[in-house]
């Protein structure tokens, strides 16, 4: 499909997601996974700032941990620290040549198959609050048209977290960025249950999570704390099931 | 030093989450219990909750309910 359409019908999911009540980790793993097709990198996260400052993973287009463990080390040093700090795009950094400036993070990533990264700031008003990180497996530059349509799914990641209008009260937002990183905590309990429960991996773990949530019109957190406080069997889960990557291109 | 790790407010590594929710199955117990429980087996056998929580989630490592205790399988190191 041309990406012009892929867009319109990532947009349009999107702002189907933001109606009242949504949950915003379901949001941003829509939006990762979007990134994966129209822009041409191979995974995609978002991270956001606690309130204390520090960078914490929310939303990935995949769940395996080589790719977690990425945003991890990240927290700590990495392209996706220094673009929150400097709140500035950093794109086409190529990850072939040993950088001093993440003795950790560089090596890790070349190990685990990326060889190029690129991180857009999550921008609010002047106030960076996160950053949207893509990884590719082959180095080249992103094009120009490429870090446009990056930086526009940026700034949809920040409106779905803000949420409401109200948000742009300063404690407000510290409560919602609050409320995404514990949400995500909660979900990797309940893929911790899932995964022992019916011995799948993380990844069929959290697809099953969310193919419950969908099918069943919950929030993702809210079916995931149900599943941490033992009000839902992780038995008893809907099964996820494969879908077309744009579900909405099949209606056109 | 463990009642200030138990006392933070919750650790942001998801393999430590991931692996709570495990616990909580294998021991029936609570999550928040099987937090406190992979942290003092961690601290009692000078390892990070980190590097316990990885060996859980690979399923090398696991707590028996019947016995009350943990087991590790196989010798590989962690």
């Amino acid at each position: 499909m041309a990406r012009e359409a892929l867009l319109i019908s990532t947009l349009v999911e999107l702002a189907d997601n933001l109606v009242d009540n949504f949950d915003v980790i379901d949001v941003l793993t829509v939006l990762s996974d979007r990134c994966v097709e129209a822009i041409d990198v191979d995974a995609a996260g978002v991270m956001l700032a606690s309130p204390g400052g520090e960078l914490q993973f929310v939303a990935s287009s995949s769940e395996s941990m080589r790719v977690l463990e990425l945003f991890q080390i990240q927290a700590d040093e990495g392209p996706c620290v220094d673009c929150f700090k400097d709140g500035k795009a950093i794109v086409n950094q190529a990850l072939d040549v040993p950088d001093a400036r993440w003795p950790r993070f560089t090596p890790r990533a070349i190990a685990q198959g990326f060889r190029s990264v690129h991180c857009l700031p999550l921008r609010l008003r002047g106030r960076t609050i996160g950053a949207l990180n893509l990884f590719r497996t082959e180095q080249g530059p992103l094009d120009a048209e490429d870090v446009i349509v990056a930086q526009g799914l940026a700034d949809v990641a920040t409106i779905a977290i803000l949420q409401h209008r109200t948000s742009l009260d300063a404690s407000l937002l510290n409560d919602q960025l609050s409320n995404a990183l514990n949400s995500r905590i909660i979900i990797e309990q309940a893929k911790g249950k899932v995964s022992q429960s019916t011995g799948c991996d993380m990844d069929q773990a959290f697809a099953r999570l969310r193919a419950h949530a969908r099918n069943h019109n919950l929030g993702l957190t809210d079916v995931a704390r149900s599943v941490v406080d033992d009000t839902l069997d992780a038995n008893r889960l809907d099964q996820a099931v494969r879908v077309p990557k744009s579900s909405l291109t099949s209606q056109h | 030093m463990i009642a200030d790790e138990l006392a933070r407010e919750g650790t942001f590594d998801f393999a430590v989450h991931q692996a709570a929710g495990m616990v909580s199955v294998q021991g029936s117990m609570s999550v928040g219990d099987a937090l406190v429980s992979l942290r003092a087996h961690a601290f009692t056998h000078d390892c990070t909750s980190s590097a316990l929580a990885l060996r859980i989630v690979a399923r090398d490592v696991c707590f028996d309910p019947e016995a009350h205790e943990w087991r590790y399988a196989g010798v590989r190191d962690a």
